[in-house]
């Protein structure tokens, strides 16, 4: 579950030599022991992922090396208890998503100042590789990009994970559910309401929170909000 | 009609939305310029979302997180097995304990009522021996320390280290338990961790008798200079010279030993040099500034210490083997540092990146990247510098001193300089500000961390630059450390440049 999006090819990121072929269990059996090698290559194989899954979450990169190294120090204490129900890669990303809610409660608790918003993100031109586009074209994007993240940010901390996970990553409720340890019921619940207040707070955006009185469904588990799955 | 629920428009563009219904939505579009601005606001940011989820991992500093949280995890598990085996010390105590004081009170109720009652007429008792009661013999747990390996950083003139004698061969040789270093006309810096690093000086020979997590143990017939960071609990360092030991922990300090006698020098920290025999059983320590001088044979005194003089101190600074800047192990040093050649007239001393690295022709190992090459033409005449760029794991990098162009700049000697700067940065810290920074990571628990800087102060007093160079803490409470730093006002006085290790 936890994709790797963006890997440089190359020798660059290279873990220790003679593990990078062992299977996942044998790697957390010998990261149990206390081995070091082991230890260097599972952070290998996941650093690039995590750090992409909490830079995708957040939205900017402050502080995302501390984050990764919290999401990795918790994944080793941890390790022991992981009893290999999930790929390690969706545990390693329950991780992350924890992680990510902590840091999404900390800031709305002490907000972002102003003009926070990660500029690399922006940079961020996937579809460059699929066609060329103009540079008009390309701010237009980075600027509804920049204005997807100033929605989620006012989204209560609970209902942005959800949106986030279900909107952007394309996870379904149940691993959803899984990944904030809850039920795929108040996920869907929690998705619907998601919703309609994030595209609000987009369809408001420079609009000076002139609200719309709307004609849309009107109850959780109608529309795709609640019946995605 | 009513105006269109925002969201409905992320359903259109999804396609979850009935054919009819569409038509509705956007016939009512088609007359509401409100409605049609809410549309392409949320159909623009619900393209755009796609995009986000193929965001890369932007870089970040890989190694360092690695670092930290290679230490934060081991460091807890260290703590972990530290504290069972303390309760298992305890336990074992108390299963002691229980049986003797049952024991004592039986024996001392025994010895009442004995005392309280005439003694009958002892009757013939036949007594057998006691059964032996075997007890279980401990398992012994032998636990293997880890392997230390050795960077070399720095070789002149004659060197050889197990069999390697050009100066390529040896900066690419580790160094080991079971490695031996002869030097001729030359010396080797060898670096062990952080802020640990050893110099063999010339015509000398040391054996590394023991490299590893709990113990560090070298041998010499010669000359060794030792800088030594705080080690992990338990963890020993000893120098054998002769039929004596000296024993350390974090610390500067040098050992000759040469023809029977031996010389022991300190500059920072304290060293214990003891009688290696058990049955001689003499010590002395010698302190920071103090120096030892005593033949083999003649007993450790405390009068043989005494304090050096301060030429024999820039002497001792002079001698440290260049460090790397950044540690994390050797293999990843290999791949991010390179080799540099300075060929150099015998006698010509040689300052890279600002920093005194000795006389004479000399290979180095340095981080890569631009480096600044300087040579002193006349005591106190520096050359303009030369700026060469060294490569990881490519090919040694080359500078000939000869042809730096000369300059006049009259400076004082950069180890005065450097120790000047030093003590004024040491005494002028506002330390309450550096604890005030460490308090969020000391109310963890964690201990034994340190900010390693690369400062510049010019004549002026004015700082020219100040960076972190290497450091187990977080970055925030670096910077935190590193603020600090800045705010220290240094005098008018000498230009120096150095590694400043603040430990915690």
């Amino acid at each position: 579950m936890l994709r790797n999006v963006g890997r440089k090819s190359g020798n660059v990121d290279a873990g220790p030599a003679g593990l990078a072929d062992i299977d996942e269990p044998e790697l957390i059996q010998r990261c149990r022991a206390g081995e070091r090698a082991a230890h260097d290559e599972l952070y290998h194989r996941f650093k690039r992922p995590v750090a992409a899954n909490l830079f995708r979450v957040l939205g900017d990169r402050t502080d995302l090396d501390d984050l990764v190294q919290e999401v990795f120090v918790i994944a080793f204490r941890g390790l022991d208890s992981f009893r290999g129900d999930a790929r390690l890669s969706t545990w390693l990303y329950r991780i992350c998503v924890n992680v990510a809610l902590g840091r999404i409660r900390s800031r709305t608790r002490r907000p972002q100042p102003i003009g926070g918003l990660d500029l690399d993100l922006h940079g961020a031109q996937s579809s460059l590789v699929d066609r060329p586009e103009t540079p008009e074209r390309a701010l237009e994007r980075a600027e509804d990009r920049a204005r997807v993240y100033r929605a989620l940010d006012r989204l209560p901390p609970k209902k942005r994970i959800v949106l986030f996970l279900h909107e952007i990553e394309g996870l379904d409720l149940k691993d959803i559910a899984y990944l904030i340890d809850s039920n795929p019921v108040t996920v869907r619940t929690r998705l619907f309401y998601a919703r309609r207040e994030f595209f609000k707070l987009l369809a408001e955006d420079g609009e000076g929170g002139q609200l719309l009185a709307e004609d849309g469904d009107g109850e959780p588990g109608a529309g795709s909000g609640g019946g995605a799955s | 009609m009513k105006h269109v629920a925002p969201h409905r428009w992320a359903d259109l563009a999804a396609g979850r939305i009935g054919e009819a219904e569409a038509n509705r939505i956007r016939a009512h579009v088609a007359e509401c310029s409100r409605c049609a601005r809410a549309r392409d606001r949320v159909t623009g940011a619900y393209t755009a979302l796609p995009d986000i989820a193929r965001a890369p991992a932007p870089e970040l500093g890989w190694d360092h997180i690695g670092a930290r949280v290679y230490w934060a995890v081991s460091s807890e598990r260290r703590s972990i097995e530290r504290t069972s085996r303390q309760r298992a010390v305890r336990r074992r105590r108390l299963w002691v304990a229980v049986p003797m004081l049952g024991a004592v009170a039986s024996a001392a109720a025994i010895a009442a009522l004995v005392m309280s009652r005439p003694a009958p007429p002892a009757p013939p008792v036949a007594t057998a021996p006691a059964p032996a009661i075997a007890s279980p013999a401990p398992t012994p747990v032998e636990l293997v320390p880890a392997a230390l390996t050795g960077v070399v950083t720095l070789v002149t003139g004659e060197v050889d280290l197990d069999g390697a004698t050009t100066a390529g061969a040896i900066l690419d040789h580790a160094v080991a338990a079971g490695s031996i270093v002869r030097t001729g006309a030359g010396r080797a810096g060898v670096q062990f961790g952080a802020g640990s690093a050893f110099t063999v000086g010339a015509g000398s020979t040391v054996s590394v008798r023991r490299f590893d997590a709990a113990a560090i143990e070298l041998a010499v017939d010669g000359d060794l200079s030792v800088e030594v960071s705080a080690r992990a609990p338990g963890q020993r360092f000893a120098v054998v010279a002769g039929d004596r030991t000296v024993e350390v922990r974090g610390t500067a300090f040098r050992v000759v030993h040469r023809e029977g006698a031996l010389r022991v020098s300190c500059s920072h920290g304290r060293v214990a040099v003891y009688d290696s025999a058990a049955a001689a059983r003499g010590e002395v320590y010698v302190g920071a500034g103090h120096e030892l001088a005593v033949g083999d044979g003649e007993p450790l005194l405390d009068r043989n210490v005494r304090p050096m003089t301060g030429a024999a101190l820039a002497a001792l600074a002079a001698a440290a083997a260049p460090r790397l800047p950044t540690w994390t192990d050797a293999a990843s040093l290999y791949r991010t540092s390179g080799a540099l050649v300075v060929a150099a007239g015998h006698g010509s001393a040689v300052r890279v990146d600002g920093v005194a690295m000795g006389q004479g022709s000399m290979t180095l190992r340095v981080m890569s990247g631009r480096h600044l090459i300087e040579a002193e033409r006349a005591p106190g005449r520096w050359s303009q510098g030369d700026w060469i760029e060294v490569g990881g794991s490519g090919p040694e990098a080359r500078v000939d001193i000869e042809d730096i162009e000369e300059v006049v700049v009259e400076a004082p000697s950069p180890v005065a300089a450097r120790t000047a700067r030093t003590h004024q940065l040491d005494a002028s810290l506002d330390h309450g500000r550096v604890a005030t920074c460490l308090r969020a990571v000391s109310k963890q628990g964690i201990t034994d961390t340190y900010v390693e800087l690369e400062v510049g102060v010019d004549a002026d007093g004015a700082l020219s630059f100040l960076n972190i160079t290497s450091t187990d803490l977080p970055r925030s409470t670096a910077a935190c450390v590193r603020d600090a730093v800045a705010a220290v006002k240094f005098p008018a006085g000498p230009a120096a440049t150095w590694h400043h290790r603040l430990t915690f």
